[in-house]
């Protein structure tokens, strides 16, 4: 299960101008794909100048293998691309002008039907580098959604939209770079979503487009789980699973607040707790979250509301150790590692729960403990206080969510200092106005 | 909860088909994970989708709600991202139930109320329980995927064996429950809101 299957298409067409870059493109995107550290797909097929026919059969018999085992597909195609009327086609090795469906593939159309047919699919993805592009990818949005929508299915749509002949195969190139050697403004993996603006600002002659839909409608935010590569350049430095997507979780927008820089302050001063404090929703747990991101804290733990304080300690141990596989699993074994760790500060935070109110008070004053600085959340009573988000930083996050101006304007009122309310309230935007 | 961080959650929670994954996914409480492999059984056994590329459908559909540990793999993890969207999905749980017509046994989101001490009735359910087969098998198969869940979001991994005879129990129990008695319809949708 969970397997994940590519096909790379790079296709030159006899009756028009050869393009340079392939089949280079092709190979190094196959290449990167099928890697098992990055793109980990378990088959991975090049198909190289194909005829229509043979780009059809291809085509075809991806989707009904991958739907057959229920995989992850990934669609890459570069090549040429004519339009007629609204209708896309790539042209194939024995493709000619002027285009139709009997001496071209009709993209959109034939993906349309094969998904329908073979509907097991667990994801969809299509990468287009082709001229008009973009075209094909406004026309797979309108024959596409209505279809796979009432199959209840997810995919997405990466294209380099150019209206030129020739676009120097950018899309493609910069594509492979980038999933081979990673890059710092994504997370752990790399998805079509993160793309749109680094290959935008890679290729600025052509435009990225970026389609989603989520098996009902089209969203203005991608599916986790349809990723292309891992990210070479963001190996987790958290050996806790759960920390680790938890702190990605909540920095993924994050807009720097004046508590933060308040925060890094008081941990300077060598304060030996501070207690970050504010209502619910005012980005307590934020706070944290952004310490970590920005390893300005050794470790860090958001405990449920059911945990034990062992278990919190015992998160906070793993990281400290890197997963050791003698690493303490209770609170006093804990205060034993951190009496050995001196010589540094040794900074942990840890969010408001049960656990926390155990813990915090025995790290923070304990024996042995006065290198150990901790940083804690509660709704009261606290050393550094979060008051509510104002305008502007709402204005910044609905901006880093891609919510446009117009909509922002009223979300601010409703979000009233609300981070949470906020948040909500742009996935619901980014959910319902795409 | 303020009303319109309810409001938007609900909204987000109102996606059609989903009924069984909000359930499952409530019950694995706050700021726990389970493995998408549970998941699946658990949203099978409540009528949800029994195969993965569906059920990745579902997440997608909710996915602004959810933290997903290593999403697209098979070891990836599900659960709600914040303890007042887990909170939240279990209230409108509460607050809907499934209608069963003048079907004289309980329906299965009455059941979960009870299973959760939340029912306004509970005496009363408790009785008829003491006199109905099909509704204590019901809710004895609530109780066991209940605790199946607990256990795996509290990081445990219960034996293959047992694994494969719990879901099996439950989801006998809850066929059987709602095969003879209640509408088809409500068997597909049951637990939880419509």
């Amino acid at each position: 299960m969970s397997d994940r299957r590519a096909l790379v298409i790079g296709t030159q067409c006899a009756s028009l101008a050869g393009l340079s870059f392939l089949p280079q493109a092709a190979r190094d995107l196959h290449e990167v794909l099928k890697d098992p550290a990055l793109g980990d797909c378990h088959t991975a097929q090049l198909l190289l100048d194909p005829t229509v026919r043979e780009l059809d059969a291809a085509v075809e018999d991806a989707v009904r293998t991958a739907s057959d085992n229920e995989e992850s597909l990934i669609i890459a195609i570069i090549g040429h691309g004519e339009y007629a009327d609204e209708d896309f086609y790539v042209m194939a090795q024995d493709s000619s002008c002027p285009a139709n469906s009997a001496r071209a593939y009709l993209l959109a159309q034939r993906i349309k039907e094969a998904v329908r047919e073979y509907s097991l699919l667990d994801g969809l993805i299509l990468l287009l580098d082709t001229c008009h592009a973009g075209i094909g990818a406004a026309q797979a949005a309108q024959h596409w959604v209505r279809t796979i929508g009432a199959a209840g299915r997810r995919f997405e749509v990466l294209t380099a939209s150019n209206e030129r002949t020739a676009s120097g195969g950018c899309f493609s190139r910069s594509l492979a770079a980038v999933l081979r050697k990673g890059h710092q403004d994504c997370g752990d993996r790399i998805r079509c979503s993160d793309l749109k603006p680094i290959l935008t600002a890679a290729c600025p002659h052509q435009t990225s487009q970026y389609l989603s839909f989520d098996g009902d409608r089209a969203v203005r935010y991608g599916d986790d789980a349809s990723w292309l590569a891992r990210n070479a350049a963001r190996a987790s430095s958290m050996p806790d699973r759960t920390t680790s997507a938890i702190v990605a979780e909540l920095t993924r927008w994050y807009v720097p607040t004046p508590a933060f820089a308040g925060t890094v302050r008081r941990l300077t001063r060598r304060s030996r707790c501070v207690t970050v404090t504010g209502p619910g929703g005012s980005g307590k747990s934020t706070l944290l979250a952004a310490l970590a991101a920005e390893r300005l804290v050794d470790a860090v733990a958001f405990p449920a509301e059911a945990d034990s304080p062992d278990l919190a300690a015992t998160v906070l141990a793993r990281q400290l150790t890197g997963s050791a596989p003698d690493a303490p699993t209770t609170v006093p074994a804990l205060e034993n590692l951190l009496r050995t760790l001196t010589g540094r500060r040794v900074r942990l935070a840890i969010d408001a729960s049960p656990a926390a109110s155990s813990i915090v008070p025995r790290l923070s004053a304990g024996p042995g403990l006065a290198h150990v600085q901790v940083v804690t959340a509660a709704e009261h009573e606290g050393d550094v206080v979060l008051g509510p988000a104002g305008r502007r930083e709402l204005a910044d996050y609905f901006r880093r969510r891609t919510v446009s101006q117009e909509e922002a304007a009223s979300l601010i009122d409703t979000a009233d200092g609300d981070w949470s309310v906020a948040r909500a309230l742009a996935d619901l935007a980014l959910r319902e106005h795409a | 909860m303020k009303p319109a961080l309810a409001q938007a959650y609900d909204r987000l929670m109102d996606r059609a088909g989903t009924t069984a994954l909000l359930a499952a996914l409530a019950d694995t409480g706050p700021g726990r994970t389970l493995p998408i492999t549970d998941l699946l059984q658990a949203v099978s056994a409540l009528g949800g989708p029994s195969r993965l590329g569906p059920l990745r459908d579902q997440l997608m559909a909710l996915q602004p709600l959810l933290l997903r540990m290593d999403p697209g793999t098979d070891e990836e993890q599900v659960g709600f991202r914040h303890p007042e969207i887990a909170a939240r999905a279990r209230a409108r749980r509460s607050d809907a139930g499934v209608t069963t017509g003048n079907d004289p046994h309980y329906a299965v989101a009455d059941l979960w109320l009870l299973l959760d001490g939340e029912a306004e009735a509970g005496t009363e359910m408790r009785e008829h329980l003491e006199e109905c087969a099909s509704c204590l098998e019901t809710f004895a198969g609530l109780e066991r995927l209940k605790l199946k869940v607990a256990r795996c979001a509290g990081g445990e991994h219960a034996p293959p064996e047992l694994r494969t005879r719990i879901v099996a129990s439950v989801r006998q129990t809850v066929e059987s429950a709602a095969g003879p008695t209640l509408p088809t319809s409500a068997r597909r949708s049951s637990p939880g809101p419509p």
